[in-house]
């Protein structure tokens, strides 16, 4: 099934998006991304595969209300769906059954 | 917070129009607070350069609006684009006619652009170009009815204005060699045909490019010798040819002291080699002219450079001064003028002596561009006339927009779209066309316009220009005229026909160039007829003159007895003179004439009148033996006998400016020596000078061809390093009538054009005219009108109008061409005929096209017509 897969980049996303929870927003993520994997993405990078993944199902937006700061601009906020979190889990189910399959990382497993 | 830096806000508004507007709050608001974190560490500059890269990354597709449609505007075009194809692919027959008369109109206007603009780029090429001039002189000599500008000047005055008027900072004489030079190098014969002798400071007042050779000693001493690259090339080879020896005029030799590059093709001086103007002067170089370094000789040219903002009037009037101290007895006649250099090419037309130098003619150049923009009016107006008489058939069309809610000037777009496009494709074709017939032009203008010259800049923004120009000035007018009628009195009537009083002015128009240049033309045709075949006074047709040079002309009596050892010759002349060339002036006196008499000097010997056929009108010829004949005796032509006013010439006595004096004992009919359109018969005086320069040649009349030959193999035995050069005295007179051919060439192909065009004008409007008026002709026909009465109808309007074009255009023609003809000596008389021709061809033309589609238009079913409501 080649339409729910989703790039490296993507999983990096939708993680950052369920980590920030309710605070999930494109320029939020872009800096949680950067402390975190020390990788410099830009903005619009970030914009442009959360709109892949809306298209996609994986996760819905909304508008948070109004605020004065950003120039009175309200956030644009992300969220999971539910099938963004059987994506992901699915995702990391295949990666561990991997990981349990290499013998000489084995030591590493239970990690 | 309200002071804190802002980003650009352009960039904002970019994102907006670009990105989805429910994405731009989340996007715009995400990009400040970047920023807004950016300023706390970095400067607001790089923070608003950040701000701008971020941005950037916004312009792909998946931000984009989704609903970014094609704009309304849009369609609206690609729709009246569309309708345009259709309406033009509709109306083929009119397509064609516009078409057609867009591409002559546009090809003749681009053709003549370029030439124009060739013509204007001559002598452009020298720095100092500004304060260069030429001296030029008007001579006036009262009893004998002179009155001409030449360039003829003396080699005294240059020098002598340099010498002594401050503002004249330098000068250089200029003799173009008359004939062809052969420069010998180690047995390699090399012919030039161009080469000047001049002053040293030529090659510096003239930007001559200097390629080899020492700068400061190049044409100082007496037989120094410069040439051009490509001589240089064919006679040294790769070697270096300077200090080597060459032969050159006169069997002399001459150093090279340097070589130069080629003048370039839009300079009107072109010359092949430069001989220094020291080895002329007497007891100074090897070639002494006396008569290239005195005051009395007038045949050479002078240049001179004056000081910036001279005030020219002032400095001619310096000369007048000049010529009294040092030449008084010419003061009265000679009046020196400057002509600025870099109008010489164009402007010299009125002074005669131009040889040796390339000339243009800014009238020729006037004419082009005048005929251009006429074939340019009669396509337009053909255009006009179509388009407002298709009108009635785009109403319902117009109507529809109307109603839909088009705007007039939504309309009007609509049908200059219609011209865009005809008019796109008329100068596509055009340009195709000018780059083919460009060779061929050239050939007839005698130009060497290159090729690439179509595709400069200027060609292709003006081509650019037409295009635009005609879409929105031809294509306007009907566009403004069928987008104004109201809704109503479209959609009611078929026949919202558009003005017809202006039509009938185009067309009047239209005839009166086309009648104009009918005559012109005919008169054209008729004065070269006149001039080609006018008595010349001897039998012309079968004489071939060969020019004698240094090497054959000391063998002339073994050519002479080769020649006359052949069957099919039946008369050599081998003398000073020859027709087309070898004759001179001098000033003669005689007892019953007070002054001297400026004549023709023609030196000839005791052949020239049997070889020419000259009819005697008294006394007799020179005959050989004759004892008084080697003593010395004169022959007159008829012109110089009535001058004099002799009753008896016989034995009267003339006096050769040398002091010389010997009895007249013939007098010949007049006979023209030169072209009849320049010069008149002139007083003229024979005498026997047997000098081996030309030989005249008559030939019988059996294989012309074998005879030539033999003639050219008997000099080139003779002759080692000089080529045979001769011509035939019939083609050299034809030869005298270029320019004039030039012109008829010309004149013809406008003429033809705009028939042509007019034709295929009238075609149309007839064709749309009974379109227009098929119900009131097929009523009429029904009522018991016969096709003779409809055709007649047709014709009556059209005939009404070729009459006023004709009283329009001739006063026109008869003052041009009267004004024309005046510039010649012998003319024709100006008779009605052209006029009556260029009126039939006209009539007769509009009333055949008329005539057959009315006819067959009469013919069609009146059902078919009248049934359509």
């Amino acid at each position: 099934m080649k339409g729910t897969n989703i790039g490296e980049l993507e999983e990096l996303i939708m993680l950052v998006v369920a980590l920030l929870h309710d605070d999930a927003y494109g320029y939020a993520i872009q800096k949680e991304i950067k402390e975190r994997c020390d990788r410099a993405i830009t903005i619009s990078t970030v914009h442009a595969s959360l709109a892949r993944l809306e298209k996609k199902g994986y996760v819905s937006s909304r508008y948070a209300g109004a605020t004065s700061s950003r120039g009175g601009r309200r956030k644009h906020l992300f969220q999971l769906t539910q099938a963004g979190e059987k994506v992901l889990i699915r995702t990391k189910e295949q990666r561990d059954s991997i990981w349990a399959a290499i013998p000489q990382f084995g030591h590493l497993s239970g990690l | 917070m309200s002071h804190h830096p802002q980003p650009p806000k352009w960039i904002l508004t970019c994102l907006e129009w670009f990105c989805d507007p429910y994405l731009v709050e989340g996007i715009s608001g995400d990009l400040e607070e970047a920023f807004l974190d950016n300023i706390e560490e970095k400067s607001v500059r790089r923070s608003q350069l950040i701000y701008l890269l971020q941005a950037i990354g916004f312009f792909r597709l998946i931000f984009r609006k989704s609903d970014k449609r094609p704009s309304n505007m849009a369609s609206i075009w690609t729709n009246y684009l569309l309708t345009s194809y259709r309406s033009l692919r509709k109306h083929k027959v009119f397509f064609g006619i516009n078409l057609v008369g867009l591409i002559t109109a546009i090809s003749c206007s681009l053709f003549a652009l370029i030439f124009i603009n060739d013509e204007l780029q001559f002598d452009k090429h020298v720095t100092s170009g500004d304060q260069l001039y030429r001296v030029y002189k008007r001579h006036i000599n009262v009893p004998e009815n002179v009155d001409v500008l030449t360039y003829e000047t003396s080699g005294m005055m240059g020098p002598t204005m340099n010498k002594e008027y401050p503002e004249v900072e330098a000068f250089t004489r200029v003799l173009p060699w008359w004939d062809q030079v052969i420069f010998t190098h180690e047995r390699k014969n090399i012919v030039s045909p161009s080469v000047y002798i001049v002053d040293s400071t030529f090659m510096d007042l003239f930007d001559v490019t200097l390629v080899q050779g020492n700068p400061d000693d190049l044409l100082k001493r007496p037989s120094s010798l410069v040439i051009s690259e490509s001589l240089s090339k064919s006679l040294f080879g790769h070697t270096s040819p300077i200090g080597k020896q060459v032969i050159g005029i006169g069997e002399l030799e001459f150093t090279v002291t340097g070589v130069f590059k080629s003048p370039p093709r839009q300079a009107s001086m072109q010359f092949e080699a430069l001989i220094s103007w020291t080895t002329t002067v007497p007891n100074l170089g090897p070639m002494p002219q006396n008569w290239m370094n005195n005051w009395r000789a007038q045949a050479i040219f002078t240049f001179l450079k004056l000081a910036k903002n001279v005030d020219i009037k002032l400095t001619e009037k310096k000369f007048e001064e000049m010529m009294q101290t040092h030449f008084a007895e010419r003061a009265e006649n000679y009046f020196l003028k400057l002509l600025p250099f870099q109008d010489m090419y164009l402007y010299g037309d009125e002074i005669t002596m131009a040889r040796g130098m390339k000339t243009g003619s800014i009238k020729f150049v006037y004419l082009l561009g005048f005929s251009a923009f006429l074939i340019f009016l009669i396509a337009s107006v053909n255009y006009i006339n179509i388009a407002l008489s298709k009108a009635s058939r785009s109403n319902k069309e117009v109507g529809i927009r109307k109603v839909v809610g088009s705007s007039r000037r939504q309309l009007m777009g609509r049908f200059i779209a219609e011209t865009f496009i005809i008019t796109l494709l008329a100068s596509l074709i055009s340009l195709v066309l000018v780059y083919m017939i460009m060779p061929e032009a050239n050939n007839v203008i005698e130009k060497d316009i290159p090729i690439r010259a179509i595709f400069a800049p200027i060609s292709l923004v003006s081509l650019f220009l037409f295009v635009l120009g005609i879409s929105f000035f031809v294509g306007a007018y009907p566009a403004l005229v069928m987008s104004s009628h109201s809704i109503s009195t479209i959609l009611k009537s078929s026949s919202g026909a558009a003005k017809g009083w202006l039509r009938r002015v185009l067309v009047t128009f239209q005839y009166a160039v086309s009648i104009f240049l009918i005559i012109c033309t005919i008169t054209v045709v008729r004065q070269i007829n006149y001039l080609v075949n006018k008595p010349l006074g001897f039998n012309e047709s079968q004489v071939m003159v060969i020019h004698l040079d240094n090497e054959v002309g000391p063998k002339s009596a073994v050519f002479r007895s080769n020649l006359e050892a052949h069957p099919n010759i039946e008369s050599i002349s081998i003398g000073r003179s020859a027709m087309g060339g070898g004759s001179y002036t001098d000033r003669v006196t005689t007892d019953e004439y007070e002054g001297d008499v400026s004549a023709r000097m023609y030196g000839i010997d005791f052949d020239f009148i049997d070889t020419y056929e000259i009819p005697l009108a008294d006394g007799r010829a020179f005959r050989k033996g004759s004892k008084a004949d080697s003593a010395g005796t004169l022959m007159v032509n008829q012109a110089f006998a009535d001058f004099i006013g002799w009753e008896d010439p016989i034995g009267q006595h003339i006096t050769f400016s040398s002091g010389r004096s010997f009895p007249v004992i013939g007098v010949l009919n007049d006979f023209h020596i030169g072209s009849l359109a320049k010069n008149a018969i002139e007083p003229m005086v024979l005498f026997l000078n047997p000098r081996p320069e030309y030989a005249s040649i008559r030939i019988g009349s059996g294989d012309v061809r074998r005879t030539i030959q033999y003639i050219t193999d008997s000099y080139e035995t003779l002759a080692e390093r000089t080529p045979i050069d001769f011509y035939f005295v019939d083609q050299w007179f034809d030869e005298q009538y270029k320019s004039e051919q030039q012109l008829l060439s010309m004149a013809a192909v406008y003429a033809v054009i705009s028939v042509i065009l007019c034709a295929l004008g009238l075609y149309g409007l007839t064709a749309l005219i009974l379109q227009q008026r098929r119900k009131e002709i097929s009523i009429r026909k029904v009522l018991g009108a016969s096709i003779k009465t409809i055709v007649g109808m047709m014709n009556q309007q059209f005939v009404v109008i070729i009459l006023i074009g004709f009283l329009l255009s001739a006063p026109l023609a008869y003052w041009l061409v009267n004004d024309w003809l005046e510039g010649f000596v012998y003319k024709i008389d100006l008779s009605p005929t052209p006029f009556v021709i260029a009126g039939l061809v006209t009539i007769l033309v509009s009333v055949t096209i008329i005539s057959a589609l009315s006819f067959k238009f009469g013919n069609t079913k009146l059902t078919e017509n009248l049934k359509d409501e």
